[in-house]
């Protein structure tokens, strides 16, 4: 049963990251025509892997809190993981750096991951489900 | 949910560019307007887009909003026409700076953005119908 619980923390964790995910392309689609915009985005394995294994196993080094009044180190990367800059391909006059057939690709794939991470959940529960009904007959 | 940020987000997009498409309207409507509220030439409008914090994501979800109108500083399209009571003394009658052919562009670019989100609006909805759909037969 344990193997069951820490299956659904992990489908859960990546299905929560797919849809910070989503925001940050609808941010990006949202401001496509914004003067000065830089589209971002964030890499979602080692967001993944930040998640589930703390930073130290991701390569980050964590910060010791020695006092209670010490901030903890990564605040400011408490959800995702590091929200990064999208190389651009090509340079628009007024500093706008979204693609939009990138993002549009990108939220794509996204969503579609999404829905495969859903139907694992369910297969999963589908699985319990008929366990249970064997049972019964 | 987080994904109803997306909602915000894309919505205060179409707003903007709905905004714009409104301007651009306006524009091409006084395309000939010797004559404005103020007595002189209408001068074209152009919209200013920001990005914007939006819902209680900070960086994740940036949405979008119109900081100002501008008018374009473009010198006003000098006519020759005598005959014309708005002409000064050499026979010149000053039109709006209005170019027709930006208007269009700006109109097409409008209603594309427009239609995007509309569509990312789309997924996001897709995405939550199937994470409500887990764990259903």
């Amino acid at each position: 049963m344990a193997d069951f619980s820490q299956h659904f923390a992990v489908l859960s964790k990546a299905l929560d990251l797919r849809t910070q995910r989503h925001q940050v392309l609808a941010s990006n689609i949202a401001n496509a025509d914004t003067p000065g915009f830089k589209s971002r985005d964030f890499e979602f394995a080692t967001a993944m892997q930040n998640a589930m294994g703390g930073n130290a196993a991701g390569g980050g080094v964590g910060m010791a809190r020695t006092a209670s009044g010490h901030l903890s180190g990564d605040a400011g990367m408490a959800g995702p993981g590091a929200l990064q800059f999208r190389s651009e391909t090509q340079s628009a006059a007024d500093g706008n750096t979204v693609d939009m057939d990138v993002e549009r690709a990108q939220i794509t794939d996204n969503a579609l991951q999404y829905q495969i991470i859903t139907q694992l959940i369910s297969n999963r529960l589908q699985g319990l489900r008929t366990a249970m009904s064997s049972t019964q007959s | 949910m987080s994904l109803f940020n997306v909602f915000q987000v894309s919505s205060s997009a179409m707003t903007a560019q709905a905004m714009r498409l409104n301007t651009v309207a306006s524009n091409l409507a006084n395309a000939d307007s010797v004559v404005s509220s103020d007595g002189k030439p209408y001068k074209a409008k152009h919209v200013v887009f920001e990005a914007t914090p939006m819902g209680n994501n900070g960086e994740i979800s940036k949405g979008v909003r119109v900081r100002q109108v501008v008018e374009d500083a473009a010198p006003p399209r000098m006519v020759y026409d005598p005959k014309n009571p708005a002409a000064d003394e050499k026979g010149y009658v000053s039109f709006p700076n209005v170019n027709v052919v930006e208007e269009m562009t700006n109109m097409i670019s409008a209603s594309r953005s427009y239609q995007t989100n509309v569509e990312v609006m789309n997924t996001a909805k897709t995405m939550m119908l199937r994470t409500l759909q887990i764990g259903q037969g």
